[in-house]
């Protein structure tokens, strides 16, 4: 079996089949984040097309001293913002704003209501941080990566990664537990 | 055995390592040391709980089934493998009503490599020859499929067909202001020339 460098390599002589192998290899965890940022999976599956064509097209700038997968994602969360971004869904990513008070549970009160009935209690604590946070929080635990590998895809240092972890669970916890207690109170 | 609910100096010190604690980052013997303390303090322990569960919760957010995945990984093998030849399509997704705008506004910029290149919108040939390789389309004002031949298209905005490209590049958004005010007076001219 061929590394990921080797298939890059090949790739760039002009041999597609082996870029193929490299879809193949990583579609499922792009798919999988584009998936659960976008919550929808018509856009995810655009954006998962987009993200390899862009790799692609870019190929012979991926240094193979970095991890290929971490490539990939990088390009992948980089569209997945720009897509929320696009769609309005988006607030200011400041740290000031990351504060329980100026942050509402969704800011679109339509597909607030649309998600309500199949969206768990976890994911709408999710949604309703900035993207960045909820992009580091999916690359922790749904993509299962360690901090080093999130510093390198979103190019920060470990600190801040660190730091924004921190915040993000603490907000998640506190709007997690609040609702299921409101839950408890209501049955 | 009487939990100590009062807040210590060890208590701020075990939530300080609660984060790195959970997510299993800490030096075995520290970690012997928040572990003792969880024994003994009920309230820092429910913490490691609620913490816990929000990254046990996080952690099982669905995924796909192999079938979903299979099929994605076959469009975009195929995309790919249409890409880098000489023709270039990209399906760009729109938002809303854009069927109600009329005119499709041509931007056309001149200071790329000169070479003679033509349009087609909806299959309508708009043999149109410049100096420019690079077209700049305005996609909320284009009501259909766009395809530029031996030229570099620039997309702004959402587009609700097919844009393609042969021979030429589809480059991606532009956002730079001063591109299109640079060319804007050109594009004008070229866009009347098409639609009347
Ligand atoms: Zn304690």
């Amino acid at each position: 079996m061929y590394s990921d460098q080797e298939l890059v390599a090949k790739t760039l002589k002009g041999h597609k089949s082996a870029f193929d192998e490299l879809v193949e290899r990583y579609a499922k965890k792009v798919y999988n984040l584009s998936l659960r940022m976008t919550r929808d999976p018509a856009d995810a599956e655009d954006l998962t097309q987009e993200v390899f064509l862009r790799a692609y097209r870019s190929l012979n700038t991926y240094n193979p001293a970095y991890s290929f997968v971490n490539w990939i994602l990088k390009i992948a969360s980089n569209l997945c913002i720009d897509h929320l971004r696009r769609k309005g869904d988006v607030r200011d990513d400041s740290d000031e704003l990351l504060s329980l008070e100026v942050q509402k549970t969704h800011p679109d009160p339509e597909s607030a209501a649309l998600y309500s009935e199949q969206v768990s209690e976890i994911e709408k604590a999710l949604m309703s941080l900035p993207p960045k946070y909820q992009l580091v929080m999916l690359l922790l635990y749904a993509e299962d990566l360690k901090y080093e590998q999130i510093a390198e895809i979103l190019d920060e240092p470990i600190g801040t990664v660190k730091t924004k972890i921190h915040r993000a669970r603490k907000i998640l916890k506190e709007r997690f537990f609040s609702e299921r207690e409101k839950d408890t109170k209501k049955a | 055995m009487k939990a100590n609910e009062q807040a210590t100096s060890r208590c701020d010190y075990t939530r300080l390592l609660l984060d790195d604690y959970v997510d299993g980052n800490l030096a075995p013997l520290v970690e012997r040391e928040v572990k003792s303390h969880l024994v003994s303090c009920s309230s820092c322990a429910e913490e490691a709980e609620r913490l816990k569960k929000i990254s046990d919760e996080l952690s099982r957010l669905g995924t796909t089934t192999t079938d979903e995945v299979l099929l994605v990984v076959k469009k975009v093998q195929k995309a790919v493998r249409k890409d880098g030849r000489w023709c270039k399509k990209r399906r760009l997704k729109i938002a809303g009503a854009v069927a109600a705008s009329i005119a499709a506004l041509l931007l056309w910029s001149t200071y790329f490599r000169p070479g003679p290149v033509s349009f087609e919108i909806n299959g309508k040939d708009i043999a149109f020859h410049a100096m420019g390789k690079t077209v700049v389309v305005d996609a909320s004002r284009l009501p259909g499929d766009l395809t530029v031949i031996g030229g570099d298209v620039y997309v702004t905005g959402e587009i609700e067909g097919n844009v393609t490209s042969i021979d030429g590049r589809i480059v991606a958004k532009v956002e730079d202001g001063s591109v299109l005010s640079r060319v804007k007076r050109a594009l004008i001219e070229i866009w009347q020339r098409i639609w009347r």
